[in-house]
């Protein structure tokens, strides 16, 4: 009775999971089909029937991101981590959307985030080696942008800095150069 | 004049055109110039001050590949210059009160020569100091103003100072040279100063840059001070005691070499990215402009550049005509067409394009008008190359009922045109993120209310972040005063600019109303506006600041466009 109350239970819960991640597919299917053939509200409301947090998350910012919704989709993405901190997927979209934006600082905080996930116990032993091989062409692709937009930023702010010093030297030092000119003495007299 | 005569050797040497000789009335200037060398320091003097204006002028555009040339950048420029002016006066001064004003007014010449000859060689290295490469624009508003003012002070201030000095030292030469007083001798170097800036500003502008170039503009500039220089250090010889051959001279040689050396180095504005070919590259009286192609075959695109450009671009060219790929706003104009095809496709369609750019716009709509659709276009352009250019590389054609204005600004163009059009359609950016501020107010969309046939539309291109932005609602709600009509504003796709749409006399449909219908060919443009936020009703006359010709602060609301997406993102993450 125990033995076949456990294989019970192992069937369901097997089942279960089987269908339920039969479930998630056919739903990004679904949701995949729609954004083919740009019926965007459609696909945003297939999105949103997802139950899971983070698959709606994924999926919301998915059918933005198609729609051109760059904003949106980062604002999907923001939130799905807000509910489910450390999904890669979300991290991972959410840190492609701030490059995309110019946002670098933004992609540093989900590479992050990515980096944590990655880090625990599926990625890094539950999945196969082609997924973790994926995943880390995906992370090294994106650490390469955040590195050239953070790049870009420090290289903005410096310019900035100097420019500010440049022009703030400029106005000190030519008032100075204006005072004495002006005031002090001429001490050179032509020959008499 | 007044007081002793300075009797210096060789005053005694020459006649100092003191009527009858009498030194006893030259009193206060001691070292006497020859007479003869007035006129030669009143050429340079009006030589001086057309550079002055020249080097003024170019200054702009020899930093506008970098800085663009947005009021900010002007009010740099001439802040420095004007600052660098008056210490070279005080300079002038000072040295004025030596024993040789016209060899050092000929010393000072040929340095500033130098100056303006190395100018277009430092331009670029200066520049990227100021402006790394790879900023994008809406990342670049605190160094479009202070690393154009930072740039402006290495770059000009040197030459502004040296020209500044040129003055007070031609005024005292010339008060020796001539007599009189002081008020004579600088009331002529003023006016012959005066005129040669006159001379420099509309020499510069409307002959030198657009026929020369930037580069050649700095150059002339330089070798007409270094011809400056020559002239008075002949002068200054003639009138000396006699000395070597080089005498008086030495300094326009030294500066021929040195500027020539420097002018050998060139001129390197930002060229084509990685992946693009540049097609040509020419400066007009207005801007820099460059033409770009990426890509080949039927996947090749042309974009072109002005100045600083940054990430953006002004005109795109794909091979064929009609909507192009995602992300360029131009489709959106697209939207009146699609509504109205959706009824029964019109059997004419006027447009105008208050900054026609390259044509793009047209392009776009000469891909989309349904067969037996006749397109009527007046375009206005304010920069008349651009016309040539879009021509020659956008494929802009001319046609029966189609018109292209260049070198005529858009509102004055709009009041001046005697026709009606279906469609207005607005698109004319300064600085590629400036919308002028003439073109967002009241008053001028009363002008565009008056030239739209009823059920006319208004599309306009707003650079902004969102329905609002500062510089969106600020638009839309002028827009909707003057058109006396409701404004939408619908969501670039794959972009940060908003498409405003209003109609005249007529409802805008919207999505969900039953007029959201589209021309079956232009559906694709339906979906990404049917997202939550992507098509907005402005609320009329309450939201966004109302814009006049007395009072359109269009800069500070970019400024504050800019401050609160920042802090939009920063308080979201």
């Amino acid at each position: 009775m125990g033995l076949a109350f456990v294989s019970l239970c192992a069937v369901l819960g097997m089942g279960t999971a089987a269908e339920h991640r039969q479930g998630q597919i056919d739903l990004a299917e679904a949701v995949a089909v729609e954004l083919r053939a740009g019926r965007f509200v459609e696909a945003l409301r297939i999105a949103g029937e997802a139950k899971e947090p983070a698959l709606a998350a994924r999926l919301e910012a998915d059918v933005r991101w198609t729609a051109g919704d760059l904003d949106g989709a980062l604002a999907a993405a923001q939130e799905g981590l807000a509910a489910v901190p450390g999904d890669a997927r979300l991290a991972s979209t959410a840190a492609d959307l701030a490059l995309t934006l110019g946002l670098a600082e933004e992609a540093r905080r989900h590479l992050d985030t990515l980096d944590g996930a990655l880090a625990g116990p599926y990625w890094s032993e539950g999945a196969t080696e082609e997924t973790r091989r994926w995943w880390g062409e995906r992370r090294a692709g994106l650490e390469g942008l955040a590195v050239e937009a953070e790049a870009g930023l420090a290289a903005r702010d410096r310019a900035l800095q100097m420019a500010r010093w440049v022009g703030g030297g400029f106005v000190a030092l030519a008032s100075l150069a204006f005072g004495l000119l002006l005031c002090l003495p001429d001490r050179r007299r032509p020959r008499a | 004049m007044n007081g002793p005569s300075a009797g210096p050797r060789r005053d005694e040497r020459t006649d100092l055109g003191v009527p009858g000789g009498d030194r006893s009335a030259v009193p206060t200037t001691p070292a006497r110039e020859p007479r003869s060398s007035e006129a030669a320091l009143l050429a340079a003097v009006l030589v001086a001050g057309a550079a002055t204006m020249t080097v003024e002028f170019s200054a702009v555009r020899l930093l506008a590949p970098w800085f663009g040339a947005s009021a900010g950048v002007w009010t740099n420029v001439i802040g420095v210059v004007l600052f660098a002016l008056a210490i070279g006066y005080l300079v002038g001064a000072r040295l004025s009160s030596g024993e040789r004003p016209t060899q050092r007014l000929a010393v000072l010449l040929a340095l500033a020569a130098v100056c303006a000859a190395a100018l277009p060689a430092l331009a670029g290295p200066v520049a990227r100091v100021f402006m790394p490469e790879g900023v994008p624009l809406h990342e670049a508003a605190g160094l479009l103003v202070w690393g154009s003012l930072a740039a402006t002070i290495v770059l000009f201030l040197p030459a502004a100072l040296l020209l500044g000095a040129v003055g007070p030292l031609a005024v005292e030469a010339t008060q020796r040279a001539r007599g009189g007083g002081a008020g004579a001798a600088g009331g002529r170097v003023l006016a012959l100063s005066t005129l040669g800036s006159l001379a420099g500003t509309f020499g510069t502008t409307h002959v030198l840059i657009p026929s020369l170039g930037v580069r050649a503009t700095f150059l002339t500039a330089a070798a007409a001070l270094l011809v400056a220089a020559a002239v008075v250090g002949l002068a200054e010889r003639r009138g000396s005691a006699p000395r070597n051959g080089l005498h008086g001279l030495r300094a326009p040689a030294l500066g021929l070499v040195l500027g020539g050396a420097l002018a050998s180095l060139g001129y390197a504005p930002p060229g084509a990215r990685a992946g693009e070919r540049e097609l040509v590259a020419v400066d007009s009286a207005y801007q820099r402009l460059r033409v770009l192609e990426s890509g080949t075959g039927a996947g090749r695109m042309r974009f072109l550049r002005v100045n600083e450009s940054l990430d953006s671009f002004q005109s795109v060219w794909t091979p064929e005509p009609g909507l192009l790929p995602p992300g360029h706003y131009y489709d959106h104009f697209a939207l009146p067409l699609a509504f109205e095809g959706a009824h029964a496709a019109p059997a004419r369609w006027d447009v105008a394009v208050v900054g026609l750019g390259a044509g793009t716009t047209v392009r776009v709509l000469e891909g989309v008008v349904a067969e037996g659709t006749e397109l009527g276009c007046v375009g206005f352009e304010i920069d008349p190359v651009v016309l040539s250019l879009a021509r020659e590389h956008f494929e802009l054609r001319d046609a029966p009922g189609r018109e292209y204005h260049g070198g005529l600004d858009g509102r004055a163009g709009l009041a001046l045109v005697n026709r009606m059009f279906d469609q207005v359609v607005l698109d004319a950016y300064a600085n590629n993120m400036e919308i002028p501020p003439h073109l967002a107010t009241v008053e001028f969309f009363r002008e565009v209310r008056r030239v739209l046939r009823p059920g006319g539309w208004v599309t306009a291109n707003l650079g902004g972040f969102g329905a609002n932005d500062p510089v969106v609602a600020a638009v839309a709600r002028s827009a909707a005063e003057g058109l006396g009509a409701d404004v939408h504003l619908a969501r670039v796709p794959f972009s940060r600019n908003v498409t405003l749409l209003a109609r005249v006399g007529a409802e805008v449909p919207e999505p969900g109303s039953p007029d959201w219908r589209f021309a079956p060919h232009l559906d694709q443009l339906r979906g990404p506006l049917e997202l939550p936020g992507a098509w907005t009703r402005h609320l009329g006359r309450h939201g966004g600041a109302r814009l006049t010709d007395d009072r359109c602060p269009m800069e500070w609301l970019q400024l504050r466009s800019i401050q609160e997406a920042t802090a939009r993102w920063a308080s979201r993450s």
